[in-house]
């Protein structure tokens, strides 16, 4: 067990060098800043609450462009691997496929923590630009921004464990809409009858809702803090993102290096 | 005490979703025994690094038993008694020499220091002190061949599988790998290493396997296997314009005229007698002799013969 942790650990690390080199990092850290930065024009031409304006589309900004980098980085994390080779060598070594899933997840999750902390500076010199600063709340939105960017990962580590990184990064983004907009789906049909029903609450059952990851607003608007819904929706994050990669360990367990 | 066994190990890819099915073992067995270097031999695509994978775990066989030092392939306790170098070895162009090998030990559940150490000794070991910090997406295919072979020694293994570890290396780096695979069997560990090179192994291995189109065509000692393969004659003669003297090319078992050069021919001969007579009267009759040479049967050659000989057995 040591054993695994330790090589966890390495694989972890080496994860996240070789992640934060990639091109791709670059250019949703480019997006990202651009993201921020429109919300700055935007909230600069609006009429009234600029720095309220500015602090929800830079949020939702930092948000989508975490996302994006999931989504990118997840996508290829095992099947490149499969395809440059460089996994067998990795696999003869005494480490799990499960271990190495983990590993590997672990330090996608490193680039995509570091990521949050970079994109929120950003929007933070911004925010101090409009002379309005840092607010405790911010952590909360980051934080479950952070989260729902995990979860986004671990659904496309376990897509990069089946098929090709082109595919996974479709059905990412398939993942993604879904997640956002089950609950407000959910919503609509709530007074349908027919096969659409089950199909919906199917659906909830299965994707997490990202709407319950959201709490851009208690930022924004200053909204009260429920704890308990704010545990309980890190448990519904953690408890899905935690059961994907799970899954992503068993797929890779049951596939052959062919 | 048998380092590797492998017994009618069979396995096919494709087959499903339309791909077609191709059977890259049909019936593969050999035996290696502890502290041997062993040859793995056969063309390419002759099912080498499909039972080298199966052997590691990476696939698994569709019949036969496999053991890798007692254990089956996926088992874990043999991991860390293994050293492995993938065809075309492929690592992580970010890293140095010394940190791909110092990865590689951590993995294999060494300290940070010991691999430190492990590592600096194995570059210079393997030739390249001189490039320990430099960045793998600056090496040749020759210096990626052998910080492979670093790693897969990093944590001193009892048994080390190499795929085609002399691939893309130059002549001296070829004579310096096989003197390296030597030393590691005089050092008691286990070398098991396939290549489509049959001198690679003569120089290096006592016994072999000879595989070709998924199926084992010979086991058994070096020496043995080279008693097996023909010897031929060859005799190169310019004849300018004259005839050839009676009975010269029909003694030979081929001929052909040599391309690019007017006048010459080359005649084999599989009987030392035949080709030494065929020489004289060539002398006698005033012909250039160009060349005159004893000439092994190729493997490629030998597979070929082994393989008509096989198909015609079945068919009988």
């Amino acid at each position: 067990m040591r054993r695994q942790i330790a090589a966890l650990a390495v694989l972890a690390q080496n994860t996240f060098r070789g992640l934060v080199r990639r091109q791709s990092l670059l250019n949703v850290a480019i997006l990202g800043v651009g993201l921020v930065l429109l919300a700055l024009v935007v909230s600069s031409i609006s009429y009234g609450f600029p720095a309220r304006i500015l602090r929800s589309l830079g949020l939702s900004g930092v948000g989508i462009a975490l996302n994006l980098l999931a989504l990118l980085l997840g996508a290829s994390l095992v099947s490149e691997e499969m395809q440059q080779r460089t996994l067998y060598v990795v696999l003869t070594r005494p480490v799990d496929r499960g271990a190495y899933v983990v590993g590997r997840f672990l330090g996608a999750a490193a680039v995509v923590a570091c990521a949050s902390v970079g994109f929120y500076g950003v929007l933070l010199a911004v925010l101090w630009g409009v002379e309005a600063g840092w607010q405790s709340a911010d952590a909360l939105a980051l934080g479950f921004m952070t989260l729902e960017a995990t979860v986004l990962l671990a659904f496309a580590t376990l897509m990069s464990c089946l098929t090709t990184p082109l595919l996974a990064t479709g059905l990412g983004l398939g993942f993604w809409v879904i997640s956002a907009s089950i609950d407000d789906v959910r919503r609509l049909l709530a007074s349908a009858e027919g096969i659409v029903v089950p199909i919906i609450e199917a659906a909830r059952w299965v994707v997490p809702s990202f709407h319950v990851l959201n709490y851009r607003d208690v930022a924004v608007y200053g909204d009260p803090v429920n704890l308990g819904a704010v545990a309980a929706a890190a448990g519904h994050g953690l408890t899905y993102a935690v059961a994907l990669v799970a899954l992503a360990a068993f797929a890779l367990s049951r596939r052959e290096l062919g | 005490m048998m380092a590797i066994r492998v017994r009618g190990f069979r396995k096919r890819f494709g087959g499903s979703l339309g791909k077609k099915p191709h059977q890259a073992a049909h019936d593969i067995g050999f035996e290696v025994r502890t502290g041997q270097v062993y040859g793995f031999l056969g063309p390419n695509g002759a099912g080498k690094t499909t039972t080298i994978k199966a052997l590691l775990g990476l696939i698994r066989a569709d019949g036969g038993t496999l053991e890798i030092l007692g254990d089956p392939p996926q088992a874990r306790g043999w991991r860390h008694r293994v050293g492995y170098l993938p065809e075309h070895p492929a690592f992580y162009p970010y890293l140095s020499g010394a940190e791909t090998v110092v990865m590689f030990g951590r993995l294999a559940g060494m300290t940070d220091r010991d691999a430190r150490r492990a590592a600096d000794r194995l570059l210079d070991r393997v030739g390249l002190g001189h490039a320990k910090t430099r960045k793998l997406s600056k090496y040749s295919k020759g210096m990626l061949q052998r910080v492979g072979l670093a790693q897969a020694l990093v944590a001193d293994p009892e048994l080390l599988i190499l795929d085609e570890p002399l691939t893309g290396l130059d002549p001296v780096g070829r004579r310096e790998l096989r003197d390296l695979f030597r030393e590691l069997g005089d050092e008691g560990r286990t070398v098991f290493y396939s290549t489509h090179i049959l001198s690679d192994a003569e120089s290096t291995c006592r016994e072999v396997c000879i595989v070709s189109e998924g199926r084992v065509r010979y086991t058994g000692s070096v020496e043995g296997f080279d008693a097996g393969r023909d010897r031929r004659y060859s005799l190169v003669l310019d004849h300018g314009r004259r005839a050839l003297p009676d009975g010269l090319v029909g003694a030979a078992c081929f001929s052909q005229a040599e391309p690019g050069h007017g006048h010459r021919m080359r005649l084999d001969f599989d009987d030392r007698a035949r080709a030494e007579a065929a020489l004289r009267a060539a002398l006698d009759a005033g012909l250039e002799v160009i060349r005159y040479d004893p000439v092994q049967e190729s493997l490629e050659d030998f597979f070929m013969r082994m393989v008509a000989r096989t198909q015609q057995e079945e068919a009988a």
